[in-house]
């Protein structure tokens, strides 16, 4: 049996908001060291523009400030077989009241992850919200934290 | 451990292992493993988190043995037998290889993750030669994305005391069902959210019921829908609820309620339905 409520954490990545232009807005960093999955999902409410578009970004961050390098594709998991990792998790105006997941697979000593979600031509309102869910702990069960 | 780092020029076949001459579908390596898409008549880099067909699940499986820089490209491919991957690729004696996530790439069983489809690729032998007889189990343990529906359950911004309501859920085929909220800015002073989980048999909801405690799990000690709920003081948080996999009823619903509020206040929440009956799980948009 497998409990999603006690095996899994839950993290804010991006706190539910509305935008309303086209500044990118950048995750919180998830730290996936001792977890064996990290799935990041994307929920989307009301997408009031009609031409808008979001792209989906997923990066690693290098140890000692090495910077931010992008997650190659190889390292994703696309929820939709056949379709590119980010572009399958990427949305439209279209894609109102919508979930989307992607999941990234262990980069070689970079285990701190963020997503960006970049829109383009928005000019409305736009609700979104993105948590990462750590899954499979090392040790035992989880103990959720607020945040 | 890591992959096999495979150097093409200290590769040899097994002339007397079983091999093939086929076509690709897309560029890839000797050395890779490769499965055949009878769909597309060629061959492609197999994978442990893709497809159960790219897992080698009724079909073939085998050892790319020639590069191939372009689809239908024309490659050697072996099938079954010792095949030499020579000094640079650290071939473990008595180590079993398995299929790996990244796609074409062989990994030791220790590297095995829980996303991983179950595909054993052979065992290592002496002189870094690798005793290659695929089998693909067909089995994706708990792989989040290939056996997980996710479903949109509501997200917006309340300024009154209009409950968020999801839409009915349907867990049929599914062991793991998992609430996850989200809070953004809560505005108002004094609010509260009270979280309430139905349940029935029927698809209208018609014999909708709240589902008793002790079928519901909780993220903490507490009671299940009060450890889930929050209040004017939690901004920018999370919460999560479980419904058990022995618990009865087939269908579902979650309504957050506020109380007190006079302002805006963000919230999203999504329901992931796991560990499915059927691999992989095909998730639609919403």
């Amino acid at each position: 049996m497998r409990d999603g409520c006690k095996t899994v954490l839950e993290q804010a990545g991006i706190t539910p908001r509305i935008i309303t232009n086209n500044t990118p807005v950048v995750s919180t960093v998830v730290d996936s060291a001792a977890w064996e999955w990290v799935v990041a999902v994307i929920v989307t409410g009301a997408i009031a523009d009609s031409d808008a578009t979001f792209t989906v970004l997923l990066e690693a961050q290098q140890d000692g400030g090495g910077g931010i390098i992008p997650i190659p594709d190889a390292n994703l998991v696309s929820q939709t077989d056949g379709v590119a990792p980010e572009v399958a998790a990427s949305f439209t105006f279209a894609s109102d009241n919508n979930v989307r997941k992607i999941e990234i697979l262990p980069v070689t000593g970079l285990p701190e992850y963020q997503l960006t979600i970049t829109p383009a031509n928005n000019i409305g309102n736009a609700f979104i919200a993105m948590m990462w869910l750590l899954g499979a702990p090392m040790h035992g069960s989880v103990t959720q934290l607020p945040a | 451990m890591a992959a096999l780092n495979i150097t093409i020029a200290e590769m040899r076949r097994d002339d007397d292992g079983p091999h093939e001459l086929g076509r690709t579908f897309e560029a890839l390596n000797a050395g890779q493993a490769v499965y055949y898409d009878a769909d597309r008549r060629a061959w492609g880099k197999a994978s442990a988190v893709s497809t159960l067909l790219a897992s080698g699940v009724d079909t073939k499986l085998g050892l790319a043995l020639s590069s191939a820089l372009q689809a239908n490209a024309s490659i050697e491919i072996q099938r079954e037998g010792n095949v030499v991957l020579g000094a640079s690729a650290n071939v473990g004696v008595g180590t079993i290889y398995i299929l790996g996530a990244v796609a074409g790439s062989i990994y030791p069983t220790s590297d095995v993750k829980i996303t991983h489809g179950r595909t054993i690729l052979g065992v290592g032998a002496p002189a870094g030669v690798l005793r290659f007889s695929p089998y693909a189990s067909g089995i994706f343990p708990a792989s989040v994305l290939n056996d997980s529906l996710y479903k949109w359950c509501f997200a917006g911004q309340v300024t009154d005391n209009t409950p968020f309501v999801s839409p009915i859920l349907d867990r049929l085929g599914y062991e793991e069902v998992t609430f996850f909220l989200m809070t953004g800015t809560i505005a108002d002073a004094d609010v509260t959210f009270t979280v309430l989980l139905e349940h029935g048999d029927a698809a209208n909801f018609s014999d909708a019921a709240a589902v008793p405690d002790g079928e519901m799990v909780s993220q903490a000690s507490g009671a299940p829908e009060t450890d889930a709920a929050f209040n004017f003081g939690d901004d920018n948080e999370v919460r999560k609820l479980g419904y058990k996999s022995t618990a009865p009823k087939r269908y579902l619903r979650l309504t957050v309620t506020p109380a007190a509020n006079a302002a805006a206040a963000d919230v999203a929440c999504f329901c992931v339905l796991g560990a499915a009956a059927s691999v992989p799980v095909t998730q639609p948009a919403a």
